[in-house]
């Protein structure tokens, strides 16, 4: 990678890729990791794998359709690994209800040769998983990108292509959720 | 919002590894008009089979290693007798193989032969090494047959799965089907057929949502054959897979199946409107040879990013499983 990729923006490096492809891998190495713990919090480490490379694979192959003015592409790829997890929704509502139960979480994933300590959680931390697995996904994503990813309303309604009124009701639903467990003083 | 920001916080990083394979496989992407793809994967896509699990729920177009269902099943599946039906010729003359009079005796005799295979259980922390050769081709036109030679090492717990590309061992997370559901007791036949229709249906849900409930008996036979080809499995898992085989509809027995190293066998086979496949079994021992399938019927394909592609009916496709051995790391070769 050449010192002047790394200084140029997203919009820019996207828009050059479309004739020097090599460019777009200094997206990879500006935002796998990040996503990576993104998707590893909601689904695990190894389906987070998974996710992240499917993100950029996806993204490389739609660049043509990227609206280049936009200096940022955090939201896009946000946006585009989110709707990768939606395909484990299933699996992430386990994991929750796995841990609102028993109180310890199945996350994060032991690797096969260490030994891992898994101490149990708060109550708060099993009312809080439990309120995450009950949301409706479209809520779910609105408030951990809030949360997690400290996204700006217009920044999530890019990622997830919906009117920033949308954000702003999802948010106010999941939130709710949230607070119900919680108490006022969290939120 | 401080407790939501501290949930799962502690949640590590990614690491070098997966960082590597995953940009191995952006670098690949970004490099294919430059080189064409990579050969495994141009085998695969050839015969234009999509991939039951993983390569459908990505819904992204093959890609080579990456695509590691989407390869091994395509090949596995898609396969077609290269020569067409009139090599399929029953050829009872073999001394050594006592017919076998149906698919239901066929799967009767693979079963015991899984549940009487001495090889000890391996630990829940080896790896299943398997080496494959694939041939890829056009039915008459044996010059445009490519042929590749496969290894991969798959987690006895069906977790992960890895291969070497371009000198580095890369990892993958694993198969849609987890290998300690279906050796939950009880194990039946219909009890491991059914698991795995629930799990491609739960996969279709989430995914294309292509199947409207009904697994067609071909996707059913890919699915089991990927299992088989480099899944480690319980005897008693393994047996069931092969006594619940008979009763995929449409499945029947075909004599003198050749696989990609030349071998024959026995097999069970499947012809739809879209392919016609075949999973071989050595006529002595019942043990997995190999696969062997033909594309009957052309088929456009429109992937997730938009674009079309055209498999061709006539191409054709086997394996030959040339080594299934348990290993204590993946990399490593027996």
């Amino acid at each position: 990678m050449s010192a002047e990729t790394v200084e140029i923006d997203d919009g820019e490096l996207i828009r050059r890729s479309a004739h020097d492809p090599e460019q777009f891998a200094a997206l990879f190495d500006r935002y796998a990791k990040q996503i990576h713990l993104y998707a590893a919090r909601r689904i695990g480490t190894q389906a987070a794998d998974d996710v992240v490379a499917e993100t950029f694979l996806a993204a490389f192959r739609r660049r043509g359709t990227y609206d280049t003015s936009f200096a940022l592409a955090r939201p896009w790829l946000y946006g585009i690994a989110t709707t990768l997890i939606a395909r484990h929704r299933r699996q992430e509502e386990r994991l929750l209800r796995a841990l609102s139960r028993t109180g310890v979480d199945p996350l994060p994933e032991a690797l096969a040769d260490a030994v891992t300590h898994r101490v149990a959680a708060q109550d708060r931390e099993r009312e809080l998983a439990g309120a995450l697995a009950s949301m409706s996904r479209g809520d779910r994503d609105v408030l951990l990108l809030v949360a997690w990813e400290d996204m700006s309303y217009d920044e999530v309604a890019r990622a997830l292509d919906i009117p920033v009124g949308t954000v702003r009701s999802r948010l106010h639903r999941a939130r709710k959720k949230a607070r119900n467990v919680l108490g006022d003083e969290e939120l | 919002m401080s407790a939501i920001k501290e949930f799962r916080r502690s949640t590590p990083a990614m690491t070098a590894e997966a960082a590597d394979a995953a940009r191995a496989r952006l670098m690949e992407a970004i490099h294919q008009p430059e080189k064409g793809r990579e050969r495994g994967a141009t085998a695969a896509r050839r015969l234009g089979l999509r991939a039951a699990t993983s390569a459908r729920r990505l819904g992204l177009r093959a890609s080579a290693p990456a695509r590691r269902l989407g390869l091994r099943v395509a090949v596995a599946a898609a396969l077609a007798l290269a020569a067409g039906a009139s090599v399929v010729a029953l050829r009872d003359d073999r001394p050594d193989m006592a017919p076998v009079a149906g698919v239901a005796e066929l799967g009767e005799r693979a079963a015991r032969a899984a549940e009487n295979d001495p090889t000890p259980a391996p630990r829940p922390t080896q790896w299943l090494y398997t080496k494959e050769l694939q041939i890829t081709g056009v039915e008459g036109d044996a010059d445009r047959d490519q042929r590749d030679t496969w290894e991969r090492w798959t987690s006895v717990d069906g977790k992960r799965s890895a291969w070497y590309q371009g000198g580095k061992l890369m990892f993958q997370g694993g198969a849609v089907m987890d290998p300690a559901e279906l050796a939950e007791a009880p194990v039946t036949p219909a009890g491991v057929i059914g698991r795995i229709e629930a799990a491609v249906l739960d996969e279709d849900r989430r995914g294309p949502g292509e199947l409207d409930g009904h697994v067609p008996p071909a996707t059913l036979l890919m699915e089991v054959s990927q299992l088989i080809t480099d899944q480690w499995l319980a005897p008693d898992v393994r047996a069931a897979l092969f006594r619940g085989l008979p009763t995929i509809k449409g499945i029947t027995v075909t004599r003198d199946v050749p696989v990609a190293d030349g071998r024959r066998g026995v097999a069970f086979s499947l012809a739809d409107a879209e392919a016609r496949s075949y999973l071989v079994l050595d006529p002595a021992t019942f043990r997995y040879l190999g696969t062997n399938s033909t594309r009957l019927k052309d088929r456009t394909y429109t992937w997730a990013d938009g674009s079309k592609e055209t498999f061709k009916a006539g191409t054709t496709g086997q394996t030959a499983q040339l080594e299934a051995r348990i290993v204590d790391r993946p990399g490593q070769r027996p």
